[in-house]
């Protein structure tokens, strides 16, 4: 330890420390702009000078080190003189408004300004502004030349892509003869901006930037999955080639990492920077590549809690009510499923036909529920909360989902050849018999309506039309899937609408009508209008409607909304019924199966709160290491394509229920985890000393 | 044997010494006869080719020889002994050397510099030879009691620094030497690198033995290309002798050098920014301490000079310290080489002992003012990070401290001198454009605020100055002076502020009366004969090129401002000053 005086005040110090790290210790304010706790000091913006007795001049405090019986002074009225002509001198080379939020302006407002020759205005520069780069904009006329930007990048992620160009005054960052960003080696990490103090650098903000919170922001996937899996993490520890350890992290976030690596609609993706310079990582194919090869590694640091002596009844073993059966039996309580179906699975057994996820994937996966000692029971329907209350339990989960299928309520459909979507998926799914022959027609166009589509020519359809009221482009259902159907051999006949089902014998005729898109609705797509006059008749030997799910919680003395959804809490998933809870599509109506595990998650949570436990769900399943933040040169990063996934050919798929999609080697797998931008180690650098803020009168 | 020296350096093969030297040598093999030619650098002296006929050891010196001379002066003097008088060098050249004490520039122009034979004779690599039977602590003992301070400009003692090298820790040292001549117009380094390389090997290799480093680097301008050339067989030279590389002189000690070339920017000069770029790094000076002699080139302790602070180790080594701080001046030993330039009769390079006058130097070997009417208004000192000494101040002696007293630097040695037709306000001005295109940029003093001082400058050149604008130049200047991170920038508004110190008249004269004493600044000069300084002469006729000035013998000339074009030629012409 080393004892100096700063101003006055006696402080210690490690040895080896700075005057400035040692003030800034001690809540003393030194002004700077070029020194960052991150970097090697420069000494370049020279506003840190201080006085030391016995040394000469005005050394600068990020580069002196300190030494036992130092006498500093950091704000002496000739080091406030000299401070206020360095900012006149930085202001002066200044030709535009200083952005209030940036650290120049607050040291601006700190140091104040000697304006020593009047009615000086700083001349144009005309340095031009880069904002057709991908991520972030460079306004070299708000550079002052701190370096910061230029070191961030050499020194400590070592890439090197900008550097200081010319010298003198005709100084500027810039990149290897001014190419783009790109073919500078640049790997978008945006230390650099996240360094800058004078607003030269600037991320591209998103439409919805102001409703988020820093993080939310600069780690857009995390935020972007409803379970706020640790993207950047485990996609890094697949770059890495620790396969194990990047499954550990999506495994502490929800027992299902092979079942939404094959059919979770990745919203991560959608957010994902890079985005924004090529292609989105392919987070899902990432997800799946590490289950597929789930080595049971991740078990070694599963805790599984003292029992707590409850109970808790989990009505409908979907993904919500497994995902929450798994995390509150991990926090030690006792946990039954009852389920109605034969088989568990809800929506993921009954909903998702085997080419898209093998039933024994899924099964092996709910395995590992029951093995921790969740209770499973199957063809048990439960239709009240009281009657599992007065069996013992201490709380309810409702988790049945929307199973019940939409009809469209129009003339005749009461005909025995028009099927419910939901229904004959569900039949397909769990082997019962369903006749799919000849020429059918599927109307809607989600994803179920897709499903059936493809499910029907696999189980030997002739032809298979699906009938939708509006365009390709409004289609709900996943682009890659309609594709995949598409390349099958389904038909698409947009914009036209069943109007009534003729009794007539033979054929099954359906008479149907044009429309046109009108203007858009609520959901911001264009309403389809029909066309007067335009009906025709369709021939066919089955219709089946795609058109959506409803919710069944009658019976349940919970309060229902007008669409029959179970009503929870903001905060806590609660229903009207004390110890009752609700969650997945039971409470959002039909959604996606990272929703519903979410659902499930926020269930576990409120639960184990409910039951006098902490709420903390989360297990830590993988080591708790840093990303090196020194990520190096790569050339052509910033150009390299998404790994594409490899499918079985078209022969192959029909008929049968063959998996569709292959798994990416390990080679890709490691190459598309290398395509990530790590967003996430711009939270880790750190943050500048700034002027204590002005204490309002 | 009769011998012919042909002064080779830069100077002499722009002017056709190699034609020259060549056609001896043609002509002696023609003639058989018994003359060995030497090539040697230059002298310091620019009297385009000089050579030297010696016969029995008496020395006849040619100036202004062109091939074509060459044949006259082998039939007459070669072969007859009859020395060509109108060849020969006149007083000038004589006195040039006559009020000189070279010791560091003693082989140049004397010695063969790719012949290592040559250097040996002159007692060559003596030194090395005596410092192996040292101490390394005895020489640095030696080093320092000779008083030898850096002859790059700052003046620090030799011998301290290498013992702050040899003291530091470090697996590996380094010796560098800063050959980055970069003040426009020096060019001592050069000559001595040219004229005699091994001297600076030889002072590298004692200082690594010295601090015990064993590897060395040269940084030098890529525009000396002769320089380069040189010391590259030097260096080759030395290795087969063995007094460079392993075992040197089978002491057990090995050292080698490697060169290493600059693109030429101002700033590699100074010792941080060097190294940067040896490393290959952008060239930009860092903060001290850490002092290069605890980290310097690749963060290990390392030792730098610049190149005539070597060519003098030699000599104390072997001479030892009594003998080198006999020469000199207070705290200022031995001597010192200035680059003579200006309005003065002899320019070139003087080496003078420390503690001589300013005016004796002008007097001496500069041989007085260029012309008698237009009388020597100051000597600018130290380069473009110097500052200019007022002829009041002549009898101050040129040692480190009295030089920094007045304002002025020692700097590596630039000595330019102005006369009455030199505007002090020009002279900053340009100055500060010097030090503005050689900023690195790195600082915030030194890059917007010498800019700023520029323009300000320009602004008063240009007759619009205003009062405001002296005392801006004033606080600038103090707080660049203060505040800059290296010696460029803390140096560089030296040009202003003893400008301003001894010339404020001059200033004022622009800013309050429009006027350019100096008539420099055209916009200040109204183009009107002054009849009370004119001599009738017409030499402003004769130079005006577009017939702008009417005149006629006995008469005042007559200047028609319409057809002006104030490319100020009569000025330059005007041996009164009387164009105002």
């Amino acid at each position: 330890m080393i004892e100096l005086t700063i101003d006055g005040k006696k402080i210690k110090a490690k040895e080896g420390q700075t005057v400035l790290e040692a003030a800034t210790d001690n809540k003393i304010y030194i002004p700077n702009l070029c020194y960052h706790p991150n970097l090697k000091p420069i000494a370049a913006c020279r506003l840190c000078i201080v006085e030391i007795e016995k040394m000469r001049g005005f050394p600068t405090s990020c580069t002196t080190k300190v030494s036992d019986g130092m006498i500093v002074k950091t704000n002496t009225t000739e080091l406030q003189k000299l401070r206020k002509n360095l900012i006149w001198l930085i202001l002066s080379n200044y030709p535009k408004e200083i952005p209030t939020s940036s650290d120049l302006k607050k040291v601006v407002d700190y140091v104040g300004v000697n304006d020593i020759l009047k009615n000086y205005t700083p001349k144009e520069t005309n340095l031009p502004i880069y904002s057709d780069e991908p991520l972030f904009t460079r306004d070299l006329d708000k550079c002052i030349l701190c370096g910061r930007c230029v070191r961030m990048c050499q020194e400590v992620r070592g890439v090197g892509a900008i550097g200081l160009i010319n010298r003198g005054i005709d100084t500027f960052v810039g990149t290897t003869k001014d190419s783009e960003l790109k073919d500078s080696g640049c790997k978008f990490c945006r230390a650099c901006v996240e360094v800058c103090p004078s607003g030269a650098l600037t991320d591209k903000e998103k439409e919805d930037a102001e409703e988020k919170n820093r993080e939310e922001k600069l780690i857009p996937c995390k935020h972007g999955c409803p379970a706020h899996t640790d993207i950047p993490r485990y996609v890094r520890y697949i770059a890495e080639g620790r396969h194990s350890d990047s499954l550990a992290v999506i495994r502490s976030k929800f027992p299902f990492p092979y079942s939404l690596g094959l059919v979770c609609n990745h919203p991560c993706e959608e957010e994902c920077s890079r985005t924004e310079i090529n292609e989105a990582i392919s987070i899902r194919e990432l997800k799946r590549f590490v289950a597929e090869r789930d080595d049971g590694s991740w078990k070694k640091k599963l805790k599984i809690s003292k029992p707590t002596g409850k109970k808790v009844a989990i009505v409908g073993a979907g993904p919500s009510g497994l995902t929450a059966a798994w995390f509150l039996r991990l926090k030690g309580h006792d946990i039954t499923v009852f389920e109605m179906l034969p088989k568990p699975g809800g929506m993921l057994k009954a909903g998702i036909p085997d080419y898209r996820l093998p039933p024994e994937s899924l099964e092996s996966e709910i395995k590992e529920i029951t093995n921790i000692g969740v209770k499973l029971k199957c063809n048990k329907k439960i239709n009240s909360a009281d009657e599992l209350f007065k069996d013992g339990f201490d709380a309810v989960y409702l988790a049945m989902g929307a199973p019940k299928g939409f009809s469209m309520g129009i003339e005749g459909e009461d005909d025995p050849r028009v099927l419910d979507g939901i229904e004959t998926l569900r039949k397909i799914n769990f082997g019962e018999d369903v006749k799919l022959k000849g020429d059918l027609g599927v109307v809607g166009g989600g994803n179920v309506a897709i499903d059936i589509a493809r499910c029907s020519l696999r189980k030997g359809a002739k032809s298979v039309k699906i009938i939708y009221r509006r365009t390709h482009e409004e289609m709900p259902a996943y682009a890659h899937e309609v594709e995949d159907a598409l390349d099958e051999g389904v038909e698409l006949m947009l914009l036209t609408n069943p109007t009534r089902i003729l009794k007539d014998k033979g054929k099954l005729k359906v008479e149907c009508i044009k429309m046109e898109l009108g203007k858009p609705d609520s959901s911001g797509r264009r309403r389809p209008v029909p066309i007067e006059g335009s009906e025709f008749i369709l021939e066919l030997d089955k219709l089946i409607f795609g058109i959506g799910q409803s919710c069944d919680a009658e019976g349940f003395g919970v309060e229902l909304n007008k669409r029959g959804r179970v009503i929870v809490g903001e905060e806590v998933q609660e229903t009207s019924q004390k110890g009752v809870f609700a969650g997945g599509d039971l409470v959002t109506g039909p959604q996606t199966v990272i929703w519903a595990v979410q659902g499930g998650r926020l269930a576990a949570i409120s639960i184990d709160k409910y039951l006098g436990g902490d709420g903390e769900i989360d297990q830590i399943l993988y080591p708790e290491d840093e990303a090196d933040p020194y990520i190096g040169r790569d050339e052509g990063f910033a150009d390299r394509p998404r790994a594409e996934v490899t499918k079985i050919p078209l022969k192959q798929r029909t008929p049968g229920f063959k998996q569709v999609e292959l798994c990416l080697c390990e080679d890709d797998a490691v190459k598309e985890a290398q395509r990530c931008l790590k967003c996430q180690l711009r939270l880790k650098i750190k943050k500048t000393p700034l002027p204590p803020e002005k204490k309002k009168k | 044997m009769d011998k012919i020296l042909v002064c080779v350096g830069t100077s002499g093969v722009s002017a056709g010494a190699e034609k020259v030297a060549d056609n001896f040598e043609k002509s002696i093999k023609e003639n058989k006869l018994d003359f060995r030619l030497v090539r040697v650098g230059d002298r310091g002296l620019f009297r385009d080719v000089l050579v030297d006929v010696i016969i029995d050891d008496k020395r006849i010196t040619y100036e202004f020889v062109k091939p074509e001379d060459v044949k006259q002066i082998v039939s007459e003097h070669l072969i007859q002994n009859n020395p060509v008088e109108k060849l020969l060098a006149g007083e000038d050249y004589t006195n040039f050397f006559k009020s000189q004490e070279r010791i560091v520039l003693k082989n140049c122009g004397e010695i063969d510099p790719e012949d290592i034979e040559e250097y040996i004779k002159t007692d060559g690599y003596k030194a090395l030879e005596k410092a192996f039977k040292l101490k390394a602590e005895k020489i640095i003992e030696e080093m320092k009691n000779s008083g030898l301070r850096g002859r790059g400009g700052a003046g620090f003692s030799t011998g301290l620094k290498w013992q702050f090298a040899r003291d530091a820790k470090g697996d590996e040292k380094y010796v560098i030497c800063n050959a980055d001549e970069g003040d426009p117009g020096a060019f001592m380094d050069r000559s001595i690198l040219e004229g005699d390389p091994h001297a600076v090997i030889e002072g590298m290799t004692i200082a690594a033995y010295a601090i015990g480093a064993t590897h060395g680097y040269i940084y030098c301008r890529a525009e000396y290309p002769l320089a380069l050339k040189r010391l590259d067989i030097a260096m080759k030279q030395a290795r087969k002798k063995g007094f460079l590389g392993e075992n040197i002189l089978k002491s057990g000690f090995d050292f080698d050098i490697i060169i290493k070339e600059g693109a030429g920017a101002f700033v590699c000069g100074e010792e941080t920014a060097l190294m940067a770029s040896i490393e290959g790094r952008r060239g930009m000076p860092n903060p001290r301490p850490p002092f290069p002699a605890q980290k310097g080139l690749w963060e290990k302790p390392s030792n730098i000079n610049n190149v005539e602070t070597y060519a003098n180790v030699r000599n104390i080594i072997l001479k030892g310290a009594d003998w080198f701080s006999s020469i000199g001046y207070k705290k200022s030993k031995g001597t010192k080489v200035f680059a003579l330039a200006g309005k003065i009769k002899n320019t070139g390079l003087v080496e003078v002992p420390m503690g001589t006058k300013i005016r004796d130097i002008l007097d001496g070997p500069g041989g007085g003012v260029l012309d008698k009417k237009i009388p020597i208004k100051a000597v600018q000192l130290g380069g473009p990070s110097g500052g200019c000494v007022p002829e009041k101040l002549f009898d101050t002696p040129i040692d480190y401290e009295s030089i920094t007293e007045t304002g002025a630097i020692m700097g590596s040695g630039g000595m330019v001198v102005m006369d009455q037709k030199t505007c002090m306000v020009d002279v900053a001005r340009y100055f500060l454009s010097f030090t503005v295109a050689e900023s690195c940029g790195k600082c915030v003093p030194c890059r917007i605020g010498l800019k700023r001082m520029y323009e300000i400058l320009e602004t008063i050149t240009e007759g619009k100055g205003t009062k405001e604008h002296l005392d801006f130049l004033s606080e600038m200047s103090d707080t660049i002076k203060k505040t800059a991170l290296c010696g460029l920038g803390n140096t560089a508004p030296n040009p202003v502020l003893t400008t301003m110190k001894y010339y404020l008249d001059e200033y004022e004269a622009h800013i309050k009366d429009n006027q350019c004493p100096a008539t420099v600044c055209t916009n200040l000069i109204k183009f009107e004969i002054n009849e009370d300084k004119c001599v009738k002469c017409g030499q402003c006729f004769k130079a005006c090129p577009v017939n702008a000035i009417e005149w006629k013998k006995k008469e005042y000339p007559i200047l028609h401002k319409d057809k002006c074009i104030k490319c100020k030629s009569c000025i330059s012409a005007c041996k009164f000053m009387a164009i105002e």
